[in-house]
C-alpha cells in the first residue's frame, strides 16, 4: 500500500492538532477515510458535511498541486511519496 | 427629480485659484455610469486628453462614491479615486475600504472633481455640506499616521482623514493615499497625483444620512445580504484568516510568485502561511463600515529591529516583501508594510522595484556601488527595508527605484528591461499566468496594466465546477476550470470584468465580489433598484451592459493614450521562460490564443485592440467612437 503526505489547512489542522500526516492508501478517497480513523469525529464535522457526508462546499483536495475534482475523481489511484493537501475555503487571488 | 441613494450633489474644487463650485449630480450620468469607476471613466474621458502629463495642474482627481455607499447593504464603505497615472501615463484608479467614503456622502456629495495646484500645500476639509480649502504647510513632510492625528485634533477628531506622507509630497510614482491610518488606495500612484497638486489630505466630517427608495424591501434584502456575509464559508474562512489565506493554497498549486517572478513556490512559504501568522502574530480583528465579514488582520511583532503592531498585510503585500523578495521573515514584511502606509506608498509596487533590482544584481547588471552600497540579496530583509526609506525619500537608488520598473530598467539599460515584470508600466501583482492562465489575459488587458482587481478570475486556480458550470455552460467544463489552458479563459475573463466594472459603480469589496462569489450581479440588481428606485437597475443585462460600457470607456481612453494590442503584452518570463519549479513546471502562457479570443468578444479590432465603431455605439459610446475616428484610431 502507498505512503502518501496528507498536509491540511487553516480549521482543519487546528482540529487535528497538526499540519501533515503519512498514511497509507492507495485511492483519495481511501486516505480521507484514513484520516478520518485517525483523528474521529472533529475532524470529521470539519471536513464532511453532516447532511450528505460529503466533502463540505468550496473544500479543495489538491494531488500534487494540481486540484481534483471531488467526487468524481475519488478513486483517483495515489503512488508512493504523493502528496494531498486538503484546503478548507480560500478566497481568490 | 433625482434618484435616491446618491446625496445630489458633487464638487469642483480648483486648487490653483481656490474656487469650490457646487452641482446637482447629473441624472443622466448616473443613469450611464451609477457610479464610482463609472462616473470617474465618464469625467476623465471629457476632461483629461493626451496632452495632460499626469503631474501637472491640468490632470483631474476624481474621488467618487457610488448609490451604495454609505448605506447599511455589506461592504457599502468603499470609495475610489481615479486620474490618469503617473506610474502608466493611462488610465489610474484605486479604491479603498475603511470608513471615509460614507462619509463623504454624509457630507453631502456624490463625487469631487479636483483640478489645478495650489501654490501652498493644502488640505480639503468636508464638512456638512461645506468645502474648505485649508493650508497644510504645518502637515506637509509628515508621516501619514502624524498627519491624520495632527489634522483630527485641527479640525474634529470624529472625522475620517485620507492623506498622502512623504512619498507623495517626493512625486514617487507609485506613491498611495492612505485612507483611515491603514487602507491603502495603492495602485497607479494616486498619491503622486495629490502630491502634484500640493494636496495633502481629505478631511471629512458629516451627519446627513443617506435614503434609500425602497426602505422595506431594502432592509429586507439587506439583512439576508449580512447573513449570507457571515455564513458563506468563504466569509468565514475570511473572518478567521484573512488574504494571507491564500499563500499556503497558493503555494501548493505553485503560484507564489518567488524571486521576482521566477518561480511560483517558496521553500519559505510555511512561515508566511495564514496559519502561522494566526498562531504567532494575529492580536485582532478588524472589519470596514458595514462589513461582518471582517477580513481585516492586526498583527504585533516584538522581533527587533522589526517592532509594530500594525494591521495588515493583505495577500499581496506578503507576497511582494515576502516570496518575491525570497524573504520568510514575517515581522520584516509587517514591518515593510507598515512603513508604505506610514509613507503613503503602495505595497505591490514598492516590493516589485526592490525585486526587480536585486534580480538586476544577482544577474551582475547593476553593481553593489551603483546600489549605494547595500547588499542586496534574495532574502536580506534589511537592505530591502533601507530602500523602503530610499524610495520615500528619493536617495540614492531609491531616486530611480521611485520611478518604477519600467523607467528605471529602460534607464540602466543592459538587458535590466528583462527583469523588469510590468505591464504597461504597472508592476505585476502577487499571481502567474504560467500556473493560472486565465490571469495572464487579464494582467495582459487590463486598463491599469498587471491588475489584479479588475479582471481576476479564479476559476481555474480554485474550481467550483458547479458554479463554473453555471454561469459560463456545461459544455465549458473541464477546460474553463484548467489551470493550464488556455481554452475559455477569454470568456471568462470578459465576463468577470463586467461584473467587477459594475462593483467598482455600486461600490463594494471585491473580496466577497470574488470566486466562490459571495454575492454577484443578481444581488446587484437588487440592492440596486431598492437603493435608487431606477427599475433598470434591476435587469442583469442592463447592468452588464453598464460593466461593459465603463469597461469600453476606460479603453477608448487608453486608445486615446496611444495603446492598442502592442501593449496588451506580458514579461517576457510568463510567455517564453517556462515554470521551473513545482506542479506547473514547464507551464508558459498562450498570449496570443487569449488575446485573439478576447477581442472578438469585446468586439474590439483584433490587429490593433481598439474597439469598433459598432461595439462604441451598441454602448452609446457615439461620442468616443467619433473622436478616435477624428484621431484616425478607430478601426475601418
Ligand atoms: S471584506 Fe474585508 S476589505 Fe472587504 S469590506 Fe469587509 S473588512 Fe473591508
Amino acid at each position: 500500500m502507498p505512503k502518501v503526505k496528507v498536509r491540511l489547512y487553516t480549521i482543519l489542522r487546528e482540529a487535528a492538532g497538526t499540519r501533515e500526516v503519512e498514511v497509507e492508501a492507495s485511492t483519495v478517497s481511501e486516505a480521507l477515510t484514513r484520516l478520518l480513523e485517525r483523528f474521529g469525529s472533529h475532524l470529521k464535522g470539519k471536513l464532511l458535511d453532516e447532511e450528505t457526508g460529503r466533502l463540505r462546499p468550496f473544500y479543495n483536495i489538491l494531488v500534487n498541486g494540481r486540484r481534483i475534482s471531488y467526487p468524481r475523481e475519488a478513486q483517483l489511484a495515489l503512488k508512493q511519496g504523493d502528496i494531498l493537501d486538503i484546503f478548507p475555503p480560500v478566497g481568490g487571488g | 427629480m433625482r434618484y435616491y441613494g446618491y446625496v445630489g450633489k458633487y464638487a469642483r474644487i480648483n486648487l490653483t485659484n481656490g474656487t469650490v463650485c457646487i452641482k446637482p449630480t447629473p441624472k443622466s450620468l448616473a443613469r450611464a455610469f451609477i457610479g464610482g469607476s463609472g462616473f470617474a471613466a465618464r469625467i476623465l474621458w471629457d476632461e483629461v486628453g493626451p496632452e495632460v502629463d499626469p503631474l501637472s495642474p491640468e490632470n483631474r482627481l476624481v474621488i467618487a462614491t457610488g448609490p451604495v455607499t454609505g448605506t447599511a447593504w455589506p461592504t457599502a464603505g468603499r470609495y475610489m479615486m481615479a486620474a490618469k497615472s503617473p506610474l502608466t501615463g493611462i488610465w489610474g484608479e484605486s479604491h479603498a475600504g475603511g470608513h471615509l467614503g460614507p462619509e463623504i456622502k454624509y457630507a453631502g456629495f456624490d463625487f469631487l472633481v479636483i483640478e489645478g495646484r495650489s501654490p501652498e500645500p493644502v488640505y480639503l476639509y468636508l464638512n456638512d455640506g461645506r468645502i474648505e480649502i485649508l493650508p497644510a504647510g504645518d502637515f506637509w513632510g509628515l508621516m501619514v499616521h502624524e498627519a491624520v492625528d495632527e489634522l483630527k485634533r485641527e479640525t474634529d477628531l470624529n472625522a475620517h482623514v485620507a492623506c498622502i506622507g512623504p512619498a507623495g509630497e517626493k512625486l514617487v510614482r507609485f506613491a498611495a493615499v492612505i485612507s483611515d491610518y491603514h487602507r491603502a488606495h495603492g495602485r497607479t500612484g494616486m498619491g503622486a497625483v495629490w502630491g502634484s497638486k500640493r494636496l495633502k489630505a481629505l478631511v471629512v466630517r458629516g451627519h446627513g444620512s443617506v435614503e434609500v427608495a425602497r426602505f422595506e424591501q431594502f432592509m429586507e434584502i439587506m439583512q439576508e445580504a449580512h447573513q449570507r456575509g457571515v455564513e458563506h464559508p468563504q466569509a468565514q474562512a475570511l473572518a478567521e484568516y484573512g488574504t494571507p489565506l491564500l499563500v499556503a493554497y497558493k503555494q501548493s498549486i505553485g503560484e507564489l510568485p518567488t524571486k521576482n517572478h521566477w518561480t511560483g513556490v517558496f521553500d519559505g512559504a510555511e512561515n508566511l502561511m495564514a496559519e502561522t501568522l494566526k498562531e504567532r502574530y494575529w492580536v485582532r480583528t478588524r472589519a470596514c463600515f458595514a462589513c461582518r465579514t471582517r477580513c481585516k488582520k492586526v498583527y504585533k511583532s516584538t522581533q527587533e529591529p522589526y517592532v509594530v503592531t500594525s494591521e495588515g498585510p493583505e495577500y499581496e503585500a506578503i507576497y511582494s516583501f515576502g516570496s518575491n523578495l525570497g524573504n520568510d521573515n514575517f515581522p520584516s514584511i509587517l514591518y515593510a508594510n507598515y512603513l508604505c502606509n506610514q509613507y503613503g506608498l503602495d505595497a505591490i509596487s514598492t516590493g516589485c522595484t526592490i525585486a526587480f533590482l536585486t534580480e538586476c544584481v544577482e544577474k551582475g547588471i547593476v553593481s553593489r556601488e551603483e546600489v549605494d552600497g547595500l547588499d542586496l540579496k534574495w532574502g536580506n530583509h534589511e537592505a530591502f527595508i533601507e530602500l523602503i526609506h530610499k524610495i520615500a525619500k528619493r536617495e540614492g537608488i531609491g531616486n530611480l527605484l521611485a520611478e518604477g520598473v519600467k523607467r528605471a530598467a529602460e534607464k540602466i539599460g543592459r538587458g535590466a528591461e528583462y527583469y523588469a515584470l510590468h505591464v504597461k508600466g504597472m508592476e505585476v501583482s502577487g499571481q502567474d499566468g504560467r500556473t493560472h492562465r486565465s490571469i495572464g489575459l487579464s494582467h495582459a488587458v487590463a486598463s491599469r496594466g498587471a491588475d489584479h482587481l479588475r479582471g481576476l478570475v479564479t476559476v481555474d486556480q480554485l474550481g467550483y465546477e458547479e458554479i463554473a458550470a453555471e454561469r459560463w455552460g456545461r459544455d465549458k467544463l473541464p477546460e474553463i476550470c484548467n489551470p493550464y489552458s488556455e481554452k475559455w479563459k477569454a470568456l471568462a475573463v470578459k465576463t468577470t470584468e463586467d461584473v467587477y466594472a459594475l462593483r467598482d459603480t455600486l461600490i463594494v469589496c471585491w473580496y466577497t465580489v470574488s470566486w466562490p462569489p459571495i454575492y454577484w450581479v443578481e444581488d446587484f440588481a437588487r440592492v440596486l433598484p431598492a437603493v435608487t428606485g431606477e427599475d433598470a437597475f434591476g435587469k442583469v443585462d442592463e447592468l452588464l451592459r453598464i460593466g461593459e460600457r465603463i469597461v469600453n470607456l476606460e479603453r477608448c481612453f487608453n486608445v486615446r493614450e496611444g495603446i492598442t494590442r502592442k501593449d496588451d503584452r506580458l514579461p517576457e518570463r510568463f510567455t517564453k521562460e517556462p515554470m521551473p519549479q513545482g506542479p506547473g513546471k514547464g507551464q508558459t502562457v498562450n498570449l496570443d490564443i487569449m488575446l485573439d479570443e478576447y477581442y472578438d468578444l469585446r468586439g474590439w479590432d483584433k490587429k490593433t485592440g481598439i474597439p469598433k465603431r459598432e461595439t462604441l455605439e451598441k454602448l452609446q459610446l457615439q461620442k468616443q467612437a467619433e473622436e478616435l475616428a477624428r484621431m484616425g484610431k478607430l478601426p475601418t
